[in-house]
C-alpha cells in the first residue's frame, strides 16, 4: 500500500466501476461498511482541510513533478528487454589475506577504476559510513526515499524486511557466499534473502545479459556500478563525470555480464588503498536519512 | 443470396460495434493507447502514473492517475466497467479474472488463461468486502 493517489478512495474501500459515477460510489460506501450520517460532515472537514493543505503543497508537488517523471521513465526504459542474473560465490580462504585489487583502464575514452575484493565478506549494512580498520572498502547502495526515509524498493538486511516495493527492476542478493546480481522484477531471491538471513536491494541496472540498458537522464556525473564479470563481483568507478549512457556502454565493452548502478556523484564512499591507508571520498552530510545504506567488503 | 450476404454484414458490423464499445482509449496529445476492457488483467497505481498490465503480461505506462483513468473507464464502458474493481487506492482488478483471496495474508490473486499472474497487497477491510460483493454475486448467478 505504498502507492498513493489523491482522491476520495480509502485504502480499506472497494469501488465496482460502470454505470453512472454516482452509483457506483453509493455502492462503494455500502460495501465499505459505513453509513453513519456523521461521516458525511467528516468527509466536507477532511476536504476543507485537504484544500488548504493542497495549497500549501503545490509548489512542492510541482517541484517533486518532474523527478517523478524521471523515475517512471527509468521505469519504462527498464522493462524492454529480458529478464537475467548472475551468482558469483566469494573467495574465503583466508582471514588474514583480505585485500583489494585496484585496477585502472581506459574504454571509449572514459578513465575507469575497477575494484576487486579478494577473500573479503561482503555484507549490505544499514547505518553511518562504516570507517574500521576492519572495513576495506564501502560504497552507498540503495538509494533512500526523501520522504519516507526508507530505502527505495525492496530492502532485506540479514533476513530483516526494512522495506517492500518494484520500483527497481536490478537487484543484488547476497546469501551466504553467494552473491546474485541481475535484472528481474519477481525474483525468489527476495523471499529466500529473508528465509536464510541473507540482504537484498534494488538499483537501475546498467547492463543485463551484457547488453546495455538504456536509462533516460543525459545528466555526467561520478557514476559507480556493482557488476558482475569472468565469474566474480568487481566495483567499477569512473574518474570523470560521464552520462549513463557511456558508463554503460563502457562496461558492455568491458565484459560484464550484469551491472547495477549504485549511488554516484559526491556521495562518500571509503577504502583501504594499496599502501594500507584509509581514504573516504565525497562528502558526509551531518544530517544523513536514518536508512542511509552502504555495501561493505571486509575482513571475514 | 443477397438476403445472405447482407446478414453477414450485419453481424460484422455488430460484431466490430460491440468490439468498440468494451474498448478503452486513452488519448494524450503525445499518445494513443488502445486496448480491450477484456484484455485488461488489472490496473497498478504509481503515484502520478498507472500501470495497464494485460493478459499476456504486457504493462503499459498510463500518464494518468487511477482515479482519473477509474473516470475514463467508467466514462468510455458504462455498465461494462462494472467488470472492473478499484480494491483500496493502488490497484484495480479485472473480477473476470480474480483467481484467490487471502486475508490471512491480505493478498489476491489475479490470472489470466495464458498463465500470467500477479500478486496485490491490500487491507484486509478491502479484501474483506471484495470477498463478500464476489460471494453475493455469484449467489445472485446461480439463483436465477
Amino acid at each position: 500500500m505504498n502507492d498513493y493517489i489523491k482522491d476520495s478512495m480509502s485504502d480499506d474501500e472497494i469501488r465496482v466501476l460502470g454505470g453512472v459515477q454516482e452509483s457506483s460510489r453509493a455502492s462503494a460506501r455500502s460495501m465499505s461498511g459505513s453509513s453513519h450520517p456523521i461521516r458525511k460532515y467528516v468527509l466536507v472537514g477532511l476536504a476543507v482541510i485537504g484544500i488548504v493543505g493542497l495549497i500549501v503543497l503545490l509548489s512542492f508537488l510541482l517541484g517533486k513533478r518532474n523527478t517523478q517523471q524521471l523515475e517512471a521513465k527509468m521505469k519504462l526504459s527498464e522493462k524492454t528487454s529480458a529478464v537475467s542474473e548472475r551468482t558469483a560465490n566469494l573467495k574465503s580462504s583466508s582471514n588474514s589475506n583480505a585485500y583489494l585489487v585496484f585496477k585502472d583502464t581506459v574504454i571509449n575514452d572514459i578513465p575507469m577504476r575497477m575494484i576487486f575484493p579478494e577473500n573479503c565478506k561482503m555484507k549490505l549494512y544499514v547505518g553511518k559510513l562504516p570507517q574500521h580498520d576492519d572495513v576495506l572498502l564501502a560504497l552507498p547502495a540503495a538509494d533512500v526515499r526523501s520522504d519516507k526515509d526508507a530505502p527505495t524498493g525492496a530492502f532485506v538486511v540479514d533476513g530483516e524486511l526494512v522495506s517492500k516495493g518494484q520500483s527497481k527492476y536490478g537487484f543484488c542478493a547476497i546469501i551466504g557466499d553467494e552473491i546474485t546480481i541481475g535484472r528481474q522484477l519477481e525474483t525468489k531471491l527476495f523471499e529466500r534473502s529473508i528465509e536464510n538471513n541473507g540482504s537484498f536491494f534494488r538499483q537501475y541496472s546498467l547492463v543485463s545479459d551484457g547488453k546495455l540498458i538504456d536509462i533516460p537522464p543525459k545528466g555526467k556525473s561520478l557514476r559507480r556500478a556493482l557488476c558482475y564479470a569472468n565469474g566474480e563481483i568487481v566495483v567499477v568507478l569512473t574518474q570523470d563525470r560521464e552520462s549513463f549512457h557511456d558508463f554503460s556502454q563502457a562496461l558492455v565493452d568491458l565484459g560484464v555480464k550484469e551491472a547495477l548502478s549504485l549511488p554516484g556523484a559526491d556521495a562518500a564512499i571509503h577504502y583501504v588503498d594499496t599502501t594500507g591507508n584509509s581514504v573516504t571520498q565525497g562528502q558526509t552530510i551531518k544530517d544523513k536519512p536514518k536508512s542511509e545504506n552502504y555495501l561493505i567488503w571486509s575482513k571475514l | 443470396m443477397k438476403n445472405s450476404k447482407h446478414e453477414k454484414k450485419t453481424v460484422l458490423l455488430q460484431s466490430q460495434i460491440s468490439d468498440m464499445l468494451n474498448e478503452i482509449i486513452i488519448s494524450s496529445p503525445t499518445e494513443l493507447v488502445r486496448v480491450s476492457a477484456f484484455d485488461v488483467l488489472a490496473i497498478k497505481a504509481d503515484n502520478n502514473y498507472s500501470w495497464l498490465v494485460l493478459t499476456d503480461g504486457t504493462e503499459q505506462m498510463i500518464s494518468l492517475q487511477l482515479g482519473q483513468l477509474e473516470d475514463v473507464i467508467r466514462r468510455q464502458l458504462g455498465d461494462t466497467g462494472a467488470i472492473f474493481i478499484r480494491v483500496g487506492r493502488s490497484v484495480m482488478i479485472n473480477k473476470e479474472f480474480l483467481f484467490s483471496i487471502n486475508l490471512t495474508k491480505r493478498v489476491m490473486i489475479v490470472r489470466s488463461e495464458s498463465g500470467v499472474r500477479k500478486v496485490y497487497d491490500a487491507s484486509r477491510e478491502a479484501l474483506q468486502s471484495l470477498k463478500k460483493y464476489i460471494e453475493e454475486e455469484f449467489s445472485k448467478v446461480n439463483s436465477k
